[in-house]
């Protein structure tokens, strides 16, 4: 069995598994020196992100109700765009050369303001260009 | 995927947002759909059938189905 072979549901099951490893790794990677707090800090951070999520999920089936599908697949094609953009820019912004440049790694709201940003580019990109090409 | 939309909305007179809120869409909605931009939903494309009176594939054309 090869990857090529999967079905493309079964390909994001195993993306968002492994999303979901990394984001627990470097949640736990917490500033606790101590290893039992920084476990406890961990899990309890996960607990919280995994309610968020939930609550995020459920605000987003309202809003599938309440918008047609071509606002909502607007929306969601952009929310993937500005998550991978986010991704790519808080890696890129936390290297080595980046900080030689005289420029300060990322906080939590500068990464905040990353994420509206890319998530309303992506939505400007898809509403130009729409969502067939 | 090619579709009559614009064609059929034009012969009723209708403007694209009488028709969205006959298809409880938004105009930005069947703006997207007669531009190309966008492909309806299986359950909206019913909804459009139904509106005209028509089969689906007498609206929507899948220039991919003959290759």
């Amino acid at each position: 069995m090869t990857l090529r072979s999967l079905s493309s549901t079964t390909k994001m099951d195993l993306m968002f598994g492994f999303l979901a490893i990394v984001g627990g790794i470097a949640i736990a990677r917490g500033p606790q020196p101590v290893l039992h707090w920084a476990l406890v800090t961990g899990l309890a951070i996960a607990a919280l992100t995994i309610l968020f999520s939930i609550a995020a999920a459920l605000a987003a089936k309202i809003d599938r109700r309440c918008s047609d599908d071509y606002g909502f697949q607007l929306m969601a094609n952009a929310a993937v765009v500005g998550v991978v953009a986010t991704l790519f820019i808080s890696l890129i912004w936390d290297m080595d050369f980046v900080a030689a440049l005289g420029i300060a790694p990322p906080d939590g709201r500068a990464l905040n303001g990353v994420l509206l940003l890319s998530w309303a580019s992506g939505y400007a990109i898809y509403r130009f260009r729409g969502l067939n090409r | 995927m090619k579709n009559r939309l614009k064609v059929l909305r034009a012969e009723r007179d209708w403007s694209q947002a009488e028709l969205g809120s006959r298809l409880g869409v938004s105009r930005q909605a069947v703006n997207a759909i007669e531009t190309g931009k966008y492909d309806p939903s299986l359950p909206l494309a019913f909804r459009i059938a139904r509106l005209f009176g028509m089969a689906i594939e007498e609206i929507f054309d899948d220039m991919d189905a003959g290759s």
